[in-house]
């Protein structure tokens, strides 16, 4: 598919479908989002340029090596923070919310958030890479 | 409180033992030796208090749960062995630094050998049976590492899975006479289990158990195949391991099991007689090998099944001549492996009909190995004498019947005599005669280094001491076999008992051995006339049938086909839930409240449904496609009405990801259904479909009749905040409550998407 509307059109709306994945990945905790969710939808705003204007024109925001880091990352962050407890004593995946840690928006700061952050970066990455690449496919077909 | 940390060392010093290597080089052995000479020195520390009968315990918790400790056990058996592993790991270090020096994996090497002897170490010196099996394991886990050290060649790796296979499957035999014998004895550890034990209904099921264990890992007939293959290991790997070691773990089993589990007919005639065939039968198979490695694996296979049979006689006699056994032997045999290799090495060939008269060229190498024989065929003044003394008098007072007492003692006579010959070979044929070997061009034959005559020389050298002064080992030997018994004793070691029966019968055996050692090509053509190798073909048949069986099941299951594999997930799934709605027939078609339906309710389902029809009739895949996007959007309008934004967000974000993903796979695929599906297809498929629909559209009506536990519901809205800090009970549940979950699940996720990018790649 080759449009220049919906390819300019996509440059302009790719901020801030990013940052509203940002958005939805903060709030989770209170209101609807959270990491999966907001994982999709960074994700698929990517996968529109893709669409749109090719595996190219995706690549210059996210590389599909910089997909497969972010995969490594998130699966990283997410194991650390079940598995640090344990070295205080703490049982597997035990949340800490440091006192008086709060935000206006996000609400109180614990150690959840960063797992559902490595839940949100492993989404991202795992679907931008295969997508990436199946798309990368149907163009050298 | 030091013996844990013993035993455990060589697991602690086992990664490292790679950066040993790259640091010192060819010194890389003697640097690993101080690890087993170490452990040697501690032990000798305790000689004095074991040897006045004490006995030094420690433990820690593993696994409190499962009755599962690391307790430790230092007695007279215990230190016998554990003398002999970390004595012969120290020898076998310096040796196998040198006889693979320059290897470009020696660092491997000495990472599976110390792992090896910190497992042998803790069959040893365990006192709870769970860890004893961990540690039997752990043998045969790195034992199959070690035989299979030279992993390009095929011969080295399936020597290495014969070995695992057999001894693994008998540790699995094991595990089960142990979980036998731990509730049994309402005991999992070995020192408080009762002696009772015989009397119970189970014991003799679970002494087959065990002996299937103990008999596998000392290569006893039957089992024997697994040792001679095992042949395939570096020298140094069957010296440390097929001689002295590994092997004998058996030998301890029973020893160690022996004051709770013998003193029954069943223990006297099952073991003393596999024990009896496999001395036999190992003697016998010897004579017909020309491998030296494979004359010395039959020899040890055969003198394995002496110790098996001598602790199966039980009674001090035989327990005390299997315990200076297990030394006698370990001393010889350790020295001759190594001494071959060392043969092996220099002349590039084991085969011993192309060696001979090598006593000029390899002085060293033929005094020690005839010192070394000399033991082996039980000549006086060496050790080997002394065992055979305690042998033949052991023979003499069996618990057996007296016609089967005498054929014991026919058959000890018959092995002795088949020692006496191979040893000869061994050592005359080999170094005396004519001179022979392959030459090489330029390569002037000389002593091997050293490194690799330090062990067996060392070996030799015990041999001859404590054969001159067998009273130096009263004191071990005494604690070592009340250890067995269950009892203390007093032992007089001598090396003359005055004329009787027993030397006489030695001296016979001696003679005979020489005598057989004149006709020997004539012996050995005999019996390579009568055996075949029946059990390695039966093993070999076995296993090809269960590899080509499996092959042809999975082909069956796993036949690649997307559609066959969808409709087994999809009427499994329906017929699961088909038998939910007959058990709840009553309650399904009670009418449910379904509150107020609105207007706008009913034009999403009208939609829907319309959606589903085009898709069933187009015969376009991107219309289908679009479609089932179309469908998937009502759905999550559906969420957003009933207050779940959560799942209506998710749905919304997948329906979209997967529509765009059909598309471009579709893009390899004909933009047409094939039209060439046959009636039998279609209705095959019609008929799926209805059924699955109705178990699904079954599945809502079970949802909304049977209420499900408000508890759960309950806990999370009571907890979510004040646990969890969280408002959006969902994504609470997500990354707190159930995070374990998420973290599977992200898991499962990045291992398919680095999968499926994977096969993307590819051509």
């Amino acid at each position: 598919m080759d449009s220049l509307i919906v390819r300019t059109a996509t440059k302009t709306i790719l901020p801030l479908l990013l940052m509203f994945a940002i958005f939805l990945f903060l709030r989770g905790h209170n209101e609807p989002g959270g990491g999966f969710i907001g994982g999709l939808v960074a994700a698929a705003a990517i996968i529109l340029l893709a669409v749109s204007g090719g595996v190219r024109h995706a690549e210059t925001v996210t590389t599909r090596q910089t997909a497969q880091r972010m995969m490594a990352v998130g699966l990283l962050l997410a194991w650390l923070t079940a598995v640090g407890p344990i070295l205080w004593g703490k049982p597997l995946l035990y949340g800490y919310w440091p006192p008086g840690w709060e935000i206006l928006g996000i609400g109180k700061l614990g150690t959840p958030l960063l797992f559902d952050l490595g839940v949100f970066f492993v989404v991202i990455g795992m679907t931008l890479l295969v997508v990436l690449q199946l798309v990368d496919r149907v163009e050298k077909r | 409180m030091l013996l844990p940390f013993i035993v455990l060392s060589g697991l602690i010093a086992a990664p490292f033992a790679p950066l040993v290597v790259r640091a010192a080089k060819t010194r890389a052995g003697w640097v690993i030796a101080l690890l087993p000479a170490l452990i040697v020195a501690y032990l000798a520390a305790q000689l004095p208090l074991v040897l006045t009968g004490q006995v030094i315990e420690a433990e820690w918790p593993w696994v409190p749960s499962l009755d599962l400790t690391l307790a430790f056990r230092l007695d007279g058996l215990g230190l016998l062995f554990a003398l002999l592993i970390s004595g012969i790991g120290t020898l076998i270090a310096i040796y196998g630094g040198s006889y693979l020096k320059g290897h470009p994996d020696l660092g491997r090497f000495f990472l599976y050998l110390l792992v090896f002897m910190a497992a042998m170490l803790g069959v040893v010196l365990s006192d709870n049976l769970l860890a004893l099996f961990v540690f039997w394991e752990m043998t045969s886990i790195s034992s199959y590492l070690l035989i299979g050290f030279n992993h390009d060649q095929e011969a080295s790796r399936k020597g290495a899975l014969k070995a695992l296979l057999i001894t693994g499957l008998g540790g699995l035999f094991m595990l089960a006479g142990f979980v036998l014998l731990g509730e049994m004895g309402g005991s999992y550890t070995i020192s408080q289990l009762p002696t009772t034990l015989s009397t119970m209904p189970l014991y003799l099921p679970m002494l087959i158990l065990v002996l299937i264990g103990a008999f596998t890992k000392s290569a006893q007939w039957p089992f024997h195949i697994w040792l001679p293959d095992a042949m395939q290991a570096p020298t140094p790997v069957s010296a440390y391991l097929h001689s002295a070691t590994m092997v004998k773990a058996g030998v301890f089993l029973l020893a160690r099991l022996s004051p709770v589990l013998a003193d029954t007919p069943a223990w006297l005639y099952l073991v003393s007689g596999f024990g009896l065939i496999t001395m036999v039968a190992g003697g016998i198979l010897a004579l017909k090998q020309s491998d030296l490695k494979a004359i010395l694996a039959y020899t040890t296979i055969g003198w394995l099944g002496t110790l098996v049979m001598l602790l199966g006689w039980g009674g001090h006699y035989a327990v005390e001549a299997a315990m200076v056994g297990v030394l006698t032997h370990a001393l010889y045999k350790g020295a001759l492996f190594m001494l071959a290799g060392g043969i092996d090495h220099e002349t590039g060939t084991r085969d011993i009909h192309l060696l001979g008269g090598l006593r000029r060229l390899m002085p060293v190498s033929a005094v020690l190995t005839a010192a070394a024989a000399l033991s082996m065929a039980g000549i006086p003044l060496l050790l080997g004498f002394v065992a055979k003394e305690l042998l033949l008098e052991a023979a003499l007072h069996t618990g057996y019947p007296d016609w089967l007492g005498w054929l014991a003692v026919v058959a000890v006579v018959l092995a002795s005599l088949l020692n006496v010959a191979i040893a000869l070979r061994l050592s005359y044929g080999v170094f005396f005669g004519p001179e022979r070997y392959p030459k090489r061009e330029g390569y002037k034959l000389h002593d091997p280094y050293p490194a690799m005559l330090l062990g067996p020389a060392v070996l030799v050298v015990l041999s001859l001491l404590f054969g001159v002064w067998p009273g130096g080992l009263n004191g071990m030997i005494a604690q070592a076999s009340g250890a067995v018994l269950g009892e203390s004793l007093t032992v007089k070691l001598s090396l003359w008992h005055g004329i009787n029966l027993a030397l006489i019968l030695s001296l016979t055996a001696i003679a005979l051995g020489v005598g057989v050692y004149l006709v020997y090509g004539r012996v050995a053509n005999g019996v390579n006339r009568v055996l075949r190798p029946t059990f390695n073909n039966a093993y070999e048949m076995t296993l090809a049938g269960m590899l080509s069986g499996a092959g042809r099941l999975t082909g069956k299951i796993q036949h690649g086909y997307l559609r066959y594999y969808l409709m087994v997930i999809l009427v499994v799934g329906a017929a699961a839930v088909g038998q939910a709605m007959i058990r709840y027939a009553g309650t399904l078609f009670s009418r449910p409240d379904l509150g107020n339906i609105q207007a706008y309710e009913i034009m999403i389902g009208v939609l829907t449904i319309t959606a589903i029809v085009m898709i069933a009739r187009t015969d376009d895949r991107y219309t289908a496609i679009v479609l089932l996007g179309v469908v998937g959007a009502l759905i999550s309008l559906i969420f957003v009405l009933f207050s779940a934004p959560d799942l209506a967000l998710t749905q919304l974000l997948i329906e979209t990801l997967m529509v765009i993903v059909f598309l471009l796979v579709f893009h390899f695929l004909l933009r047409d259904f094939p039209d060439h599906t046959s009636t039998f297809d279609r209705k095959r498929d019609l008929l799926i479909s209805l059924v699955v629909g109705a178990a699904a559209f079954g599945l809502v009506l079970l949802a909304i009749n049977i209420p499900g536990d408000p508890t759960i519901t309950d806990y999370f809205v009571a907890n979510s905040y004040t646990e969890a800090n969280g408002l959006n009970i969902v994504n609470v549940i997500l990354v707190d409550f159930r995070s374990l979950d998420t973290l599977g699940e992200i898991s499962v996720l990045a291992i398919a998407g680095v999968g499926i990018y994977a096969l993307l790649r590819g051509k």
